[in-house]
């Protein structure tokens, strides 16, 4: 590392030495300052071009070290704080819970979180291109599911079903959790039971296959929007003694191989000589998620779920007195999970879809959770199983707050969960906790400039 | 030889930047305190002794160290130095090797009245500060400890620009002022890397600069038949005040925000950036006896208060600061002056001599002292009275004990010397 930049004053020097014009004219003024031969031989060996040859071979031979770095100090003036983070505010405002990759149905009752309840929507698309004919007569129209690995709890028990009409309009795209929608349940479509995460499918009711039916095969211009606001389409409710909420697996938005049947698909069954078989997609989908309060809260836990029951934030004072330093090595918020009661809480052979990240999303505008499901996290901490903490890396926000005034606004740490349909829920300790060590904080270490 | 003293000087323009302000930061672990290591000014003349030659009159070389000695040269003289040093220093568990350039001095000196009065105009370094410094460590923030690398990398140190005169008062006696500006300007790369990548590297800039005014005075008298006929006893004194530098300190880095990188400020709005540094008051004393003209003897001692000095950017560093003392002795030889032609050996100046410096640091009650022995040759032109001076130091600084740092130095210095035979006539006689 000392070898490079000696090394470019040497070339320096010998660039200029050995510059044509400057060198003869040192050897001419050599010539004329020593003019008894013995001196100018003497003179040769002090050319400028053997003065270089010295100083490069005596740069060659440099052999660097940290001879004396006592003087630098052992400690490096490393300084750390920890901060409070600040309180967990919730903040009244639901996910969505539509058109994720994952469809919940079920029921489980969490001793940890309360009841939750799961009834799955969707219908079918009217594209002719897939089933074109109307399904008549002896002609099956059936729900095909397919359960993803994940199962919220209880995984040997079997799950029971029912499928209704619904009895309302509804986008996807916009519901949220805790909507509802009425169900006609004077008439069962359809019902099934699970098993594990076996696959089934589900013969559907021939009134509500008619009713199908008459958007398939109208011609009417307006087919699509008339479809999309008339017919409301079924619904998936968890029967009575249902104890585990499955997951079915939805056409991943990016896929282009709709043929796929890996997920969820109606089939339309024609009784033809060939028995021919033709798959429907899914046009609208989503989960009508509702949760019951559990039995005994903990005030000093705050459960955070990817349902997005309710937003969770945090306002950390971030400025240059409480960071202390502007020379920041590391700033991080450090959340702690209730590992040992997330792990004993549940029965056996019961499960709960372990959170493995948590985010952080700042925002400092309104529309929180379209924010959310829209932008990717600002910050992202993975579990550390050791100690249940999440340590967010927040240097660079810290950096702005410092550098650019990026605190100016009301700017809120929101926590956010990975959201897919699959049901994820942790208990964090909140500013409540007895043991201050598990508190939501601000560790920062920084390198003192003032002195 | 005019064209060559200004390509020279052409040449060491942008090589000073590396005396001073070097990017090459290989050096001295004690260079790493204060301001500095002090930055010894020899006249060219008397280089090839170790000493500064505050009582040694050359008509033919520039003299830096005493100003009363310009008003006595009958010729313009101007001086370029320059130098290369080699250290090997340990600190008993670890040694380094690493090889420093530098542009010591330059000088021009115009007889305005020709051995009456003389005005100088020279740039010299007042301290060198070159290091480049690590060490290793760790913090645990969170109860595991996480190594890290704290890295300094030094350059700079302070230095001035000069003008003076010398008058001659008498036949024995001239006394000389020269004022000047000083800079201080000292950089630091520091960079602490951890082995965590939730930590992340610290790299930034300190920048501390700043310049006064100096005052410095100085005397040379001579007597003639003093032990023998036609020997010559000098005598040579000068004091330089002390300065006290207001100095500025900024602290920069890179930083990534969520928006963008660049440049920040890493100090503080409220601040105080203002600094104060101090070069101490210096005396420098010499004897010189000539026994005839083919030779002299010359004794030095010079103090510099350093202990009494400011360095208020680091209140550690200011307390390793201590007085310096410094004696040393030194001898010429001019065969050359001898009448008639010589042997190969009659066309040269020889010079020798040895310096002990009590060093101006007390670290853990250890004088960092230095102990150099240094010989020289003179080249000398027929035709001009110009010369280029060799001159090869050998030496030891410090100790190992407790720890510290003990180094043994080689150095080479080169000092073109060029007078009036090869420069400018004074034209004001």
């Amino acid at each position: 590392m000392y070898q490079p930049n000696l090394q470019n004053i040497i070339r320096k020097l010998q660039e200029a030495l050995n510059n044509k014009a400057i060198r003869s004219f040192c050897n001419k003024l050599v010539k004329g300052l020593f003019v008894t031969k013995s001196t100018r031989d003497l003179s040769g060996i002090l050319s400028p071009a053997a003065l270089a040859v010295f100083c490069i071979l005596l740069a060659g031979c440099e052999d660097p070290g940290n001879v004396g770095s006592r003087f630098v100090g052992d400690e490096a003036d490393l300084e750390t704080k920890t901060l409070p983070a600040g309180a967990f505010d919730l903040y009244p405002e639901n996910g969505f819970s539509g058109n994720l990759r994952y469809m919940p149905i079920g029921r489980y009752d969490d001793p940890l979180f309360g009841e939750f309840t799961a009834i799955g929507i969707l219908r079918p698309s009217i594209d002719t291109t897939r089933v074109d004919a109307p399904v008549e007569g002896a002609d099956l129209f059936q729900l095909r599911l397919v359960f993803g690995s994940q199962v919220y709890g209880d995984t040997t028990g079997t799950a029971s079903y029912d499928i209704y009409r619904l009895n309302g309009t509804w986008r996807g795209n916009e519901l949220r959790f805790g909507d509802d929608i009425p169900l006609d349940e004077s008439q069962k479509i359809g019902e099934f039971s699970v098993e594990g995460r076996d696959t089934v499918t589900v013969e559907l009711d021939e009134s509500w296959v008619g009713e199908y039916n008459e958007f398939l095969v109208s011609g009417d211009d307006d087919r699509e929007e008339r479809y999309r606001q008339e017919f409301p389409g079924l619904a998936i409710v968890p029967s009575d003694g249902n104890s585990k909420v499955l997951f079915a697996d939805m056409r991943p938005s990016d896929t282009e191989d709709e043929n796929d049947m890996d997920y969820v698909r109606f089939v339309a069954e024609r009784d033809d000589e060939e028995g021919t078989v033709q798959y429907q997609t899914v046009f609208d989908w989503g989960s009508l998620n509702s949760r019951s309060e559990p039995d005994n809260p903990d005030d000093h836990l705050t459960p955070v779920h990817n349902s997005y029951d309710y937003l969770i934030s945090l306002e950390p004072d971030l400025n240059e007195e409480t960071l202390g330093s502007r020379n920041l090595a590391s700033v991080r918020l450090m959340l702690f999970q209730n590992q040992d009661l997330l792990e004993s809480s549940l029965p056996a052979n019961h499960v709960r879809p372990g959170v493995n990240q948590l985010g952080i999303h700042i925002i400092d505008s309104e529309n929180v959770s379209e924010r959310i499901f829209s932008h990717p996290p600002d910050f992202i901490a993975s579990l550390d199983s050791t100690d249940g903490s999440y340590r967010f890396d927040i240097t660079d926000r810290a950096n702005s707050v410092l550098f650019n005034n990026s605190n100016s606004g009301d700017n809120r740490f929101f926590i956010s969960l990975q959201a897919n349909g699959l049901i994820y829920s942790t208990l964090l300790f909140n500013q409540d906790a007895p043991d201050e060590d598990v508190r939501p904080k601000i560790k920062i270490t920084a390198k003192s400039v003032d002195k | 030889m005019r064209c060559l003293f200004f390509s020279l000087l052409f040449l060491m323009l942008p090589l000073s930047s590396y005396g001073q302000e070097s990017e090459a930061r290989s050096g001295s672990a004690y260079s790493s305190i204060g301001l500095g290591n002090p930055a010894d000014s020899f006249s060219a003349g008397t280089v090839g002794m170790g000493l500064s030659g505050v009582s040694v009159h050359d008509p033919y070389t520039a003299n830096s160290a005493n100003p009363a000695l310009w008003g006595v040269g009958p010729y313009t003289q101007g001086s370029i130095v320059f130098g290369l040093q080699r250290y090997n220093a340990t600190d008993g568990l670890e040694s380094t090797v690493y090889n420093q350039f530098t542009v010591n001095q330059f000088q021009l000196v115009l007889p305005v009245v020709r051995s009456r009065f003389g005005i100088s105009v020279g740039f010299f370094p007042t301290t060198r500060s070159n290091f480049d410094l690590g060490v290793e460590g760790s913090v645990s923030p969170d109860g595991e400890p996480i190594d890290y690398f704290n890295r300094i990398q030094g350059s700079g140190g302070g230095s001035k620009a000069e003008l003076g005169f010398g008058y001659r008062l008498s036949e024995s006696l001239a006394a000389g002022y020269a004022a000047s500006v000083h800079f201080a300007s000292l950089n630091r790369e520091i960079n602490t890397a951890f082995d965590s990548e939730a930590f992340s590297n610290l790299a930034y800039s300190e920048n501390i600069s700043g310049r006064a005014l100096g005052h410095r005075f100085g005397l040379y008298g001579r007597t003639s038949d003093f032990l023998r006929n036609r020997d010559e006893v000098s005598f040579g004194a000068s004091v330089s005040l002390p300065v006290t530098i207001e100095t500025e300190r900024s602290v920069s880095a890179f930083r990534e925000t969520q928006n963008d990188f660049s440049s920040v400020d890493l100090l503080p709005e409220n601040y105080d950036r203002t600094g104060e540094v101090q070069i101490p008051l210096e005396f420098n004393l010499g004897l010189t006896y000539n026994p005839g003209p083919l030779f002299n003897l010359s004794l030095e001692y010079q103090e510099q208060l350093w202990g009494q000095t400011r360095y208020s950017l680091d209140s550690d560093q200011e307390n390793y600061l201590a007085d310096r003392s410094k004696i040393g002795m030194g001898a010429q030889f001019h065969p050359y002056r001898r009448d008639g032609s010589g042997g190969f050996f009659s066309g040269f100046k020889y010079s020798a001599g040895v310096t002990y410096d009590t060093g101006h640091l007390m670290v853990e009650d250890e004088q960092i002292e230095t102990l150099m022995f240094h010989t020289g040759l003179g080249i000398l032109s027929r035709r001009t009275p110009s010369s280029i001076d060799l001159s090869f130091q050998f030496g030891f600084r410090g100790t190992e004990t407790k720890n510290l740092v003990k180094e043994t130095m080689w150095g080479l210095k080169i000092s073109f010397n060029l007078a009036e035979g090869m420069f400018v006539r004074s034209r004001f006689q």
